[in-house]
C-alpha cells in the first residue's frame, strides 16, 4: 500500500444555483492515515464538505483541494484514487459481491488472479469471505455496507469517504461496526474523512472530530477536547448535554450532568424530583432546581420519588462559561 | 395453510379467509368475464380464417386455402412489418437509453420540458404527426418512398414508451448514487454508463422494448398516411384485405399476425432475461 496522503481544502466554499451557502469559505486539512469525522446536524455543510474533498462535486472558484503536493481540484472523484463509503451502499447489482469487490481493480487493469486474490483478501479483512459467491440482493443491511467497506478499501485508496454508513442500520449493529471499522481504518493507517450526525459514532471513530453548523467549522479538536473544553455555546449544547445555571458575571454558565451530585435538602442548590430514569449503573434524575430544570446522572444506590425535595451540589471546577451576548459573526457571508 | 398454534385465534381468521375466498372467486369470474369478451371475437375471427365459408359456418370444413392466399398476396407486408418493429426497437435503444439516464442524471426545469415535449407524438393524432412528416420531409430526396420514412414516423410515436420505462426503472434503482459509486472506483462516464447503469437498467429496458415492438407492429393511423404501394405494413394491409378480399383472407390475416407477434414478444422477453442476475430466481 502507497504511504498514507494528506488532504486538504483551501477556501473551500460551495453555493446553491439559488445563491444559498452550503458551506462557506473554509480551510480543512487531514493528516496522512487520520480518522476525521465531520459531525452537524443535517445542513451543517459537512457532506458538502466530504463530496467536495472527495472529488464529487467542485469548490466554488478560488477554492482548492490538495492531495499531498497535488493540487487535484480540476480532477473529477474517478481520477483522484479515492474509496468511498455511501449510506445507501450504491453496490452494483448486477455483480456478485466479489465481483463488486474487485470492479476497482478490475478498472485499474489488474490481473484476473491478483483480483481474485486481492478481493479475497478484503473480504476476510471486513469478515465477509464467506459470501463472495452471494448477489447483492441476497445480503442483510450490515453485509452490504461490509462489502461496501470491502470494494473501496479493496483498490488501496489514496483516501477513504465515508457518508454517514452507518446511518441505515438498526442501533445494536450500528455499535458493532463502528467498533470494527475504527478499528480497520487504524490497522490500515488510511487517511478517512467520515461523516456523521451520531455523536457516540464520531467518539468511537475519530482522532479529530471536526464539529460544523450552518456551514461553516465550529471547533477541532479530539473527542476529549471537544467534550470537555468546548470553544463556543454551539459546541457545548450540541456536543453532550448541559445543564444551564444561573448566568454570572455578564456570562452564560453550564455544566454537564456528571459533574453535579445530589445531597441531602438544605445544601447546595434547592430542587424537587420531577422524575428519574434507571440506566442500570447509573440514574438520570430530571429535576426541577431554583435555577430551573436540570439533569443530573446519579451513581448512588437511592429511591427518589417525584416531588421528593433534594439538594443540587455543582462542581464549580467543570463549570463552561460562554459570552451572554451571541458571538459576532467571524465573516461576512 | 397450515394450522394456527393459537385456538382462539383460529374462528376469527377462518371468517377472514373464507371472505377472502368468496371475493377471490367473485373477482376470478368478473376476470374471467371480462378476458373472454376481449379475446372472444379475436378467436372467433382467427377461427373464421381456417373456415371453408364462413358464412355456412364450421360446418362447412377447415381449411388452410385462406392462409395461403393471405402469404402469397401479403408475405412482403410481413417481412416489412418486422423488419421495421426491429429497427424501431434498435433505434429506440440507441436513443432512449441515453436520454433516459441524461434526463435522470440532470433533473432540471429543462429536463422536465424534454420529457413533456417527449410525450407530444403520443397525445397528438398520428395522422397529423404524418401530415407534418409529409410537408416537411415529403420532398427531402427518395425519403417519401422509402420505408425509412415510415420508421422515423414510428420513432417518434414509440421513443417516448422506451425513455419513460427506462427513466422510470433508473430512478427506482436510484442510479445515481450506483454512478457515483462506479466512478469513486476509478469508473469514467462511458464505463459508467456500459457496465453499472444499463446492466442495472435491464427491467426497464425490457418493459420499453416490449412495448415499442407490439406499438410498431400494430401501429395503422400514422403508417396508413405514409405508406406508399410499396411500403405496406401488416396492419396497413390487413385494412386493405378486409375492403377488397373474402373475409375469410382478412381473418386468416389476424391469424397469421397472432402467429407472427407472440413469438417475437417471448423471443424478447427471452433475450432480455438472458445472463441477468440470479437468473429466473424468485425475488
Amino acid at each position: 500500500m502507497i504511504g498514507p496522503t494528506r488532504i486538504e481544502a483551501r477556501a473551500c466554499a460551495r453555493t446553491h444555483r439559488d445563491g444559498t451557502r452550503a458551506l462557506h469559505p473554509t480551510d480543512l486539512g487531514v493528516e496522512p492515515g487520520e480518522r476525521l469525522v465531520l459531525l452537524g446536524p443535517s445542513g451543517c455543510g459537512k457532506t458538502t464538505m466530504l463530496r467536495i474533498l472527495s472529488g464529487l462535486d467542485r469548490p466554488d472558484p478560488g477554492g482548492r483541494v490538495l492531495f499531498g503536493a497535488d493540487d487535484v481540484t480540476d480532477l473529477p472523484i474517478e481520477r483522484r484514487d479515492v474509496g468511498m463509503v455511501f449510506q445507501s451502499y450504491a453496490l452494483f447489482p448486477n455483480m456478485s459481491v466479489a465481483e463488486n469487490v474487485a470492479y476497482g481493480l478490475r478498472l485499474k487493469g489488474v490481473s484476473r488472479a491478483e483480483r481474485e486474490a486481492r478481493a479475497a483478501h478484503y473480504l476476510r479483512l471486513c469478515r465477509i469471505e464467506a459470501l463472495g459467491a452471494r448477489r447483492i440482493d441476497q445480503l442483510s443491511g450490515g453485509q452490504r455496507q461490509r462489502v461496501a467497506l470491502a470494494r473501496a478499501l479493496a483498490a488501496e485508496p489514496r483516501a477513504l469517504f465515508l457518508d454517514e454508513p452507518l446511518t441505515a442500520l438498526d442501533a445494536s449493529l450500528r455499535e458493532t461496526l463502528r467498533e470494527e471499522i475504527a478499528a480497520l481504518l487504524a490497522e490500515l493507517s488510511v487517511t478517512s474523512v467520515y461523516v456523521t450526525h451520531d455523536q457516540a459514532e464520531a467518539m468511537a471513530i475519530a482522532d479529530r472530530i471536526v464539529v460544523m453548523s450552518a456551514g461553516r467549522i465550529e471547533q477541532i479538536g479530539t473527542p476529549r477536547e471537544v467534550y470537555e473544553r468546548p470553544e463556543n455555546l454551539f459546541v457545548a449544547t450540541f456536543f453532550g448535554e448541559t445543564n444551564r445555571l444561573p448566568d454570572g458575571d455578564g456570562r452564560i454558565r453550564l455544566v454537564r450532568p456528571e459533574h453535579m451530585r445530589l445531597v441531602p435538602p438544605g445544601e447546595g442548590l434547592a430542587a424537587r424530583v420531577v422524575s428519574t430514569t434507571y440506566l442500570g449503573a447509573t440514574t438520570r434524575v430530571t429535576l426541577d432546581s431554583e435555577a430551573g430544570p436540570i439533569r443530573v446522572l446519579d451513581h448512588e444506590v437511592r429511591r427518589l420519588a417525584p416531588g421528593d425535595a433534594i439538594g443540587v451540589l455543582v462542581d464549580e471546577s467543570r463549570v463552561m462559561t460562554f459570552p451572554t451576548q451571541p458571538m459576532p459573526e467571524p465573516r461576512p457571508s | 395453510m397450515t394450522g394456527t398454534p393459537f385456538p382462539d385465534e383460529t374462528p376469527a381468521r377462518r371468517r377472514e379467509g373464507y371472505g377472502s375466498r368468496l371475493s377471490f372467486a367473485a373477482g376470478l369470474a368478473l376476470t374471467l368475464a371480462i378476458a373472454s369478451f376481449l379475446i372472444l371475437p379475436a378467436i372467433l375471427s382467427m377461427l373464421a380464417g381456417v373456415t371453408v365459408n364462413y358464412f355456412r359456418g364450421l360446418s362447412s370444413g377447415l381449411t388452410l386455402r385462406w392462409v395461403g392466399e393471405v402469404l402469397a398476396l401479403y408475405s412482403d407486408t410481413l417481412v416489412l412489418t418486422i423488419g421495421l418493429a426491429l429497427a424501431t426497437l434498435a433505434t429506440t435503444l440507441v436513443l432512449g437509453v441515453p436520454a433516459a439516464w441524461f434526463l435522470v442524471r440532470n433533473p432540471s426545469r429543462i429536463g422536465r420540458a424534454i420529457e413533456e415535449l417527449l410525450t407530444l407524438p403520443i397525445a397528438v393524432p398520428g395522422l397529423a404527426i404524418a401530415l407534418a412528416m409529409i410537408l416537411v420531409w415529403g420532398g427531402v430526396g427518395d425519403l417519401r418512398r422509402s420505408w425509412v420514412f415510415i420508421l422515423i414516423g414510428h420513432v417518434l410515436f414509440t421513443l417516448p414508451f422506451m425513455v419513460r420505462a427506462v427513466a422510470a426503472n433508473l430512478q427506482s434503482i436510484d442510479a445515481r448514487t450506483l454512478e457515483e459509486g462506479a466512478a469513486s472506483l476509478g469508473a469514467g462516464p462511458w464505463r459508467r454508463f456500459v457496465e453499472v447503469i444499463v446492466p442495472n437498467a435491464r427491467p426497464g429496458i425490457l418493459a420499453g422494448s416490449l412495448m415499442v415492438t407490439t406499438l410498431s407492429v400494430g401501429e395503422f393511423n400514422l403508417t396508413w398516411m405514409l405508406h406508399t404501394p410499396l411500403t405496406k405494413t401488416l396492419p396497413v394491409g390487413l385494412a386493405d384485405a378486409y375492403a377488397s378480399m373474402r373475409l375469410e383472407v382478412a381473418s386468416a390475416y389476424t391469424l397469421v399476425f397472432f402467429v407472427m407477434i407472440i413469438p417475437l414478444l417471448v423471443a424478447i422477453q427471452w433475450l432480455g432475461g438472458l445472463g441477468a442476475p440470479g437468473g429466473r430466481a424468485p425475488r
